[in-house]
């Protein structure tokens, strides 16, 4: 940089100052940004803003113009606000005395949640953070893998903040810079007056941080904890790599040998007490589960380690008496980790910085008194020490002797069993997953236990059917019972994550993703508790199948992994490959792993059109997805985390479907009206010429209820704008054929994605020609569309039609005006003038 | 808002015009020892001759039962439709009533909090608070079956 505050680009000398509004401070960071990543053309053709260590409101007008299309829909709607002293506030009689108005109360309570599901991984990503440093120190530099190119993985991290993250130091700017800007939203989710849209843009805004936290704590735990990275190993090796060698399910844990299982978010512990059995070479003497999210962190550096359920399920896993010690912290959930213990007399130990109701704080004690109390007896113990905790989970483990039998026998099963009175089914009225549950105890006294195994896999161990029955059926003994009767066949096997997926890898899939044959995208996460246990295997496979791209992340591999193709007789890791392609099935970890499913998708816009991500968010997000269809499936029981997580998500343009029935919970979806033509509208922009297009995606985040729903949506979504012609043909046909394989009919909105004849996939080609003739007024000649009918009613050439509804002629087009090139921007300012 | 009596319920809904049915996922879930969820709401769609919006996977059953004017439809879709001018093909005009079938009760109580410009009643098994009207409160499969076939009863009486 030749002087303070100016950057020399080619010819181009910039002026930081035309750049971004305020650079002092942080000239050097932004000289090092443009010196590396930006093309001087573009900078030449358009005017670049940044907005480094963004707030909420420097990408509020991207944010806006989402919502106008994409208003967001409040359920489950709260009419009276009781956030302050001057309340309570009836807000359907009008304001509340701050001036807030009803829906935007709705729009501050999804704030709210957004912010609770982004604390818990902030917080995890600090406590990993600050460990590392004091370990490592500042100046360790991060990284992913031999492959690694920071200006690729820490997208999340650049793209908010600008900063180009190449060691401790920076991670700990960025999360600090995250952790100040939570601090603001949680603040305006409880005492904020602003307006609907304000409070959605913070929504995403708390989104886009739980990203980031999340890139944080994965680059730690790659860089500084050795967890394995696709980084490390060449391209062609990615066909069967991690191998399918993980094993999970009860069934797999051998019986015998101690138990720790391992919950929540901090994997510290875990990576900790690992090392102690590796180091102690106790490794084949203990078995070592994962319950939650740190289970997927585990198989990355110890793949013996058994996935055993998700954090939502843990409660009921935990009952079965399976674990000897259980090492939990907090994670997306709030588990009764204690009260589940204490009944089967398995020991906790508390690692949250957080205490736990019951658990005295042992941080101070040393590890033999602590080991001696804990085999003498004690529940469990608080210990705020990651690495004093895994000694002491190994060394109880190997001493702790227990009763083992914690079930009903089949005795005491039929004898509570038989108390279940014929006429009642307050049960089936309170369960959340509709379980028929009395008809099915009513069967135990004839069938035994066999009569609740499907109930079993539904339930959410809620406990609210033990609260209404009237006759005090302990039920969840019942479905434990159950679950341990099952244990043997719980069984699966899986890919540990892999981590992120790297340039090279990334930019053949992209090749793979446009040679013609493959619909999009999907991301499948499953936070479990659903009324059927292998709905999300199912939907991986029929998207897989339909070569897909299918990665996932989180409990959701775990749930994933247990679907068993009987026709192939494999499990579905077994069936598919797993190189980021088509028709493939990969794995990228623990939740923190989603991290790398935004990276790609902002990265494709420095690939596409060499547009820099750092500290550019809105024409990152703008430009990644005009023809990559990317829809995220979640499944399961609804966190908050997952709500912030589906907001940043569709904040980067990626279509999120929720469900089934629980789902529902969200507070907000972001539907659109596909009726409405005066919200499909881009611009050109080298032109300026404002354009109209089909409408898609049809929603960014929109519930569903069935798994036939959730794929059917997902092929739906997975249209975009400027879909290259095999892509758009591939799309409609996997949306059509699952809609009417499911529902018997056509979608009523296929023919709004047809430009041509060439979108309509062969095999559907003559029947929906002739709906397009007869139901639609289109000009058809044998297979060929000589005339289209716009949505205006006009019937015109295909030519023409491609200039007035399809971005087919605007090749370069955004919904932001100030994305616009200067030239455009000129001409529209002339013509102001003119007019 | 509160219960009705199937018999009043029938009387309340015969007065009705626009009225849309939805029928959920349960309607495939729940029978009735042999008589499906989702043979109820085909009948209802019949005695009101009301289209039905067929959520979840319900509309080659109902269909199959004899259901007229049956489309396939998300529920959230027609939530969000309600909220714009109407320019959906299943019915010209508005619904000024919904009736839900076969939604568990947290979501339909969700669904029908979200409806601003019309009634809500649901053909559950519990009192629905957010709803217009809702059945009483049933104890068991059986009493949820008899309020089923008192309303589809009292809609075939002129």
């Amino acid at each position: 940089m030749e002087k303070k505050g100016f950057v020399q680009l080619g010819n181009s000398l910039i002026d930081l100052r035309t750049v971004v509004s305020d650079p002092r401070g942080i000239e050097d960071g932004l000289a090092e940004v443009i010196e590396a990543d930006w093309a001087e053309t573009y900078h030449k053709g358009f005017d670049v803003k940044l907005y480094p260590f963004a707030e909420a409101a420097d990408i509020a007008d991207w944010d806006k113009i989402l919502l106008d299309t994409y208003p967001p829909l409040y359920i489950d709607r709260q009419g009276i606000c009781r956030d302050c002293s001057l309340g309570p506030c009836e807000l359907e009689k009008g304001k509340g005395k701050c001036g807030l108005e009803l829906e935007s109360f709705q729009g501050k309570l999804g704030l709210r949640m957004a912010c609770r599901g982004c604390l818990s991984q902030m917080m995890d990503s600090r406590e990993l953070l600050n460990y590392a440093i004091k370990v490592f120190g500042r100046d360790k530099e991060i990284s992913l893998g031999q492959r690694h190119d920071i200006t690729d993985h820490a997208v999340s991290i650049g793209v908010l903040t600008g900063l180009y993250a190449k060691n401790l130091d920076d991670l700990d700017k960025a999360l600090s810079y995250a952790e100040a800007q939570l601090n603001k939203l949680l603040l305006a989710s409880y005492s904020g007056t602003a307006e609907t849209l304000e409070f959605e843009n913070m929504t995403f805004h708390a989104g886009s941080l739980l990203v980031l936290a999340m890139e944080a704590a994965e680059l730690v735990k790659t860089g500084c904890f050795g967890l394995v990275s696709s980084d490390d190993h060449p391209l062609e090796e990615m066909n069967n790599w991690p191998p399918v060698s993980a094993l999970g399910g009860l069934g797999n844990v051998e019986k015998g040998k101690p138990v720790i299982a391992f919950l929540g978010d901090n994997f510290l512990s875990a990576w900790i007490a690992i090392n102690y059995l590796k180091e102690k070479e106790l490794a084949e003497q203990i078995e070592i589960c994962g319950l939650g999210p740190v289970g997927h962190d585990i198989l990355r550096f110890y793949d013996k380690c058994r996935i055993i359920s998700t954090q939502v399920m843990a409660a009921k896993a935990i009952r079965t008496g399976f674990a000897d010690v259980v090492v939990a912290s907090n994670g997306c959930v709030p588990v009764d980790v204690l009260g589940e213990a204490r009944r089967v007399e398995s020991k906790v130990i508390w690692t949250s910085a957080q205490g736990i109701a019951g658990l005295k704080d042992r941080t101070e004690d040393s590890v033999d008194r602590i080991v001696k109390d804990l085999i003498d007896g004690a529940e469990g113990v608080w210990i705020r020490n990651a690495e004093k905790a895994g000694e002491i989970a190994v060394r109880v483990v190997k001493e702790l002797k227990r009763k083992g039998d914690y079930l009903l026998s089949g005795e005491a099963v039929k004898k509570e069993a038989g108390k279940c009175k014929e006429d009642c089914d307050l049960c089936f009225n309170v369960c959340p997953n509709s379980l028929l549950l009395g008809r099915a105890i009513r069967k135990v006294k004839d069938e035994g236990l066999k009569a609740l195994v499907e109930v079993e896999e539904g339930c959410t161990f809620c406990g609210k059917c033990e609260e209404v029955c009237p006759v005090n059926i302990p039920l969840r003994d019942l479905i434990v019972a159950t679950k341990a009767e099952q244990a043997a066949k719980d069984k699966f096997v899986m890919r540990p994550g892999r981590g992120p997926i790297p340039r090279l890898e990334n930019m053949a899939g992209a090749f793979g993703a446009l040679w013609g044959n493959c619909p999009g995208f999907a991301v499948l996460m499953g936070c479990g508790g659903t009324k059927y246990q292998k709905d999300i295997g199912w939907i991986a496979h029929e998207l897989a199948a339909e070569c897909s791209f299918v990665v996932t992340t989180g409990c959701g591999s775990g749930e994933v992994a247990q679907y068993y193709n009987e026709e192939e007789q494999k499990f579905i890791f077994e069936e598919f490959h797993c190189e980021y392609q088509p028709r493939n099935l990969l794995n990228c970890g623990a939740c923190s792993a989603s991290c790398y499913l935004r990276d790609i998708f902002f990265h494709y816009s420095r690939t596409g059109a060499h547009i820099s991500h750092y500290a550019n968010f809105a024409p990152t997000a703008d430009l990644g997805s005009h023809d990559l269809g990317q829809v995220t499936v979640m499944w399961g029981v609804p966190n908050e985390r997952m709500f912030a997580l589906a907001t940043a998500f569709a904040r980067g343009q990626d279509a999120v479907i929720v469900g089934p029935e629980s789902a529902f919970e969200w507070k907000r979806f972001l539907m659109s009206n596909v009726y409405d033509r005066s919200k499909w509208r881009v611009w050109d922009a080298n032109t300026a010429r404002s354009v109209e297009t089909e409408p898609v995606p049809a929603h960014f985040i929109v519930p569903v209820e069935t798994k036939e729903e959730a794929v059917t949506m997902a092929f739906n979504l997975m249209h975009r704008p400027f879909d290259p012609w095999d892509a758009r043909h591939v799309k409609m046909d996997s949306y059509i054929r699952f809609h009417e394989e499911n529902f018997g009919e056509l979608p009523d909105d296929w023919h709004l994605y047809v430009r041509s004849h060439t979108d309509l996939p062969p095999k559907l080609k003559a029947k929906l020609l002739k709906e397009l003739q007869e139901k639609h007024g289109w000009e058809v000649d044998r297979l060929i569309i000589k005339k289209a009918r716009h949505r205006n009613g006009e019937l015109m050439s295909l030519d023409k039609f491609h200039y007035e509804y399809s971005t087919l002629q605007a090749p370069y087009f955004t919904r932001l005006p100030r994305l616009l090139s200067k030239a455009a921007k000129e001409k529209l300012a002339k013509e102001g003038v003119e007019k | 808002m509160s219960v009705k009596l199937p018999q009043e319920l029938a009387e309340y809904l015969k007065g009705q015009k626009n009225i849309l049915l939805l029928t959920g996922s349960l309607c495939d879930d729940v029978d009735f020892n042999g008589k499906k969820l989702l043979n109820y709401a085909a009948e209802v769609s019949i005695k009101l001759n009301a289209p039905v919006a067929a959520t979840a996977n319900t509309p080659i059953g109902l269909k199959a039962r004899g259901a007229k004017s049956v489309k396939k439809m998300w529920v959230a879709e027609v939530i969000n439709y309600m909220r714009h001018p109407w320019q959906d093909p299943i019915m010209d005009q508005k619904p000024e009533v919904l009736v839900f079938i076969g939604y568990p009760p947290t979501v339909a109580g969700r669904l029908a909090s979200a409806v601003q410009e019309a009634d809500t009643v649901v053909l559950g098994n519990t009192y629905i608070e957010e709803a217009t009207y809702s059945l009483p409160q049933s104890s068991s499969l059986r009493q949820w079956q008899q309020s089923l076939e008192q309303l589809i009863q009292a809609l075939s009486t002129p």
